[in-house]
């Protein structure tokens, strides 16, 4: 089969061009956290000179940001799944319930723990933090562990050297750093 | 050297199993996405479909979900394989001239 150099390149632009629009349709995850990365951002830069009113405290607020981005994403209409009985099925089917029951019990920590608004605010974030890392480490993807980490620590260092402006340095290194990475992510071919 | 795939190359044929290869491993896409994707009819994109599975390049199973019937299609490893080696035989004729 010989081809001329035209037809290769028309072939192989073909090529590209189709990856792209699957790629695209793959990262709708990414709108997800880029959903979420807009409210934690928005609320929390408020929450620094509009203290949340009792029935925005700051777990709830996080909360909004995922189940907002999920969904979000229930919208967006599968158009993939999972090979039956893969390992990646298998995972895949635990992480929801995963999630699930480390959120419960971190409600029932805030019950049982007399916690104030910013110490809620960063065990939410930095619980929502270990299930990325979670998630990163089960299906191998480096970004998740390492956005994860990265925003833990950002969290952690606001939570103690800056207490005075917390709402300001989440929004700033919590919420910023979300939408940045899925329009970055998104923007990649 | 890498080989050029005749089966492959046909033009609606090389758009399928790029959009195959660039969904990761274990993982299916349905009958509906790529004929809205490449915008054939299902007799068509059936077609195409048959003639790579024939090859061993691709998989088709078939499922209820939520009670509807639907169709999901995977490169198999040698499918994988065997476009890859299709593609960088089509850049080694860019790069030879």
């Amino acid at each position: 089969m010989n081809l001329s150099h035209d037809e290769a390149q028309a072939a192989l632009n073909d090529i590209s061009q189709a990856t792209a629009q699957t790629n695209h349709l793959l990262r709708v995850w990414l709108y997800c956290t880029l959903v979420c990365g807009i409210v934690w951002t928005v609320a929390f830069a408020v929450a620094q000179w509009q203290p949340l009113a009792p029935i925005w405290s700051a777990g709830e607020t996080i909360l909004v940001g995922v189940v907002c981005s999920f969904l979000f994403a229930q919208r967006l209409s599968p158009v993939v799944r999972f090979t039956p009985g893969s390992r990646s099925a298998f995972i895949h089917s635990r992480l929801p319930i995963f999630f699930g029951v480390l959120y419960a019990f971190f409600i029932l920590w805030q019950f049982m723990l007399d916690l104030t608004t910013m110490q809620v605010a960063a065990l939410w974030i930095t619980v929502v933090m270990l299930a990325t890392i979670t998630t990163g480490l089960l299906l191998q993807q480096r970004l998740f562990i390492v956005c994860g980490l990265a925003i833990t620590v950002m969290t952690a260092l606001g939570y103690w050297l800056v207490p005075t402006y917390f709402w300001l340095w989440i929004a700033i290194f919590a919420g910023l750093p979300l939408i940045g990475v899925s329009l970055y992510l998104l923007r990649r071919r | 050297m890498a080989q050029l795939n005749e089966v492959i190359h046909q033009p609606v044929r090389l758009r399928i199993m790029a959009i195959l290869a660039a969904v990761s491993t274990e993982r299916q896409v349905t009958f509906s996405f790529l004929k809205g994707t490449l915008g054939l009819t299902d007799g068509n994109l059936g077609a195409h479909l048959h003639k790579l599975e024939e090859a061993g390049y691709l998989t088709i199973t078939k499922a209820f979900v939520r009670q509807k019937p639907q169709t999901y299609v995977e490169i198999t490893e040698k499918g994988r394989q065997v476009f890859e080696e299709h593609r960088e035989a089509l850049k080694q004729i860019l790069g030879d001239e």
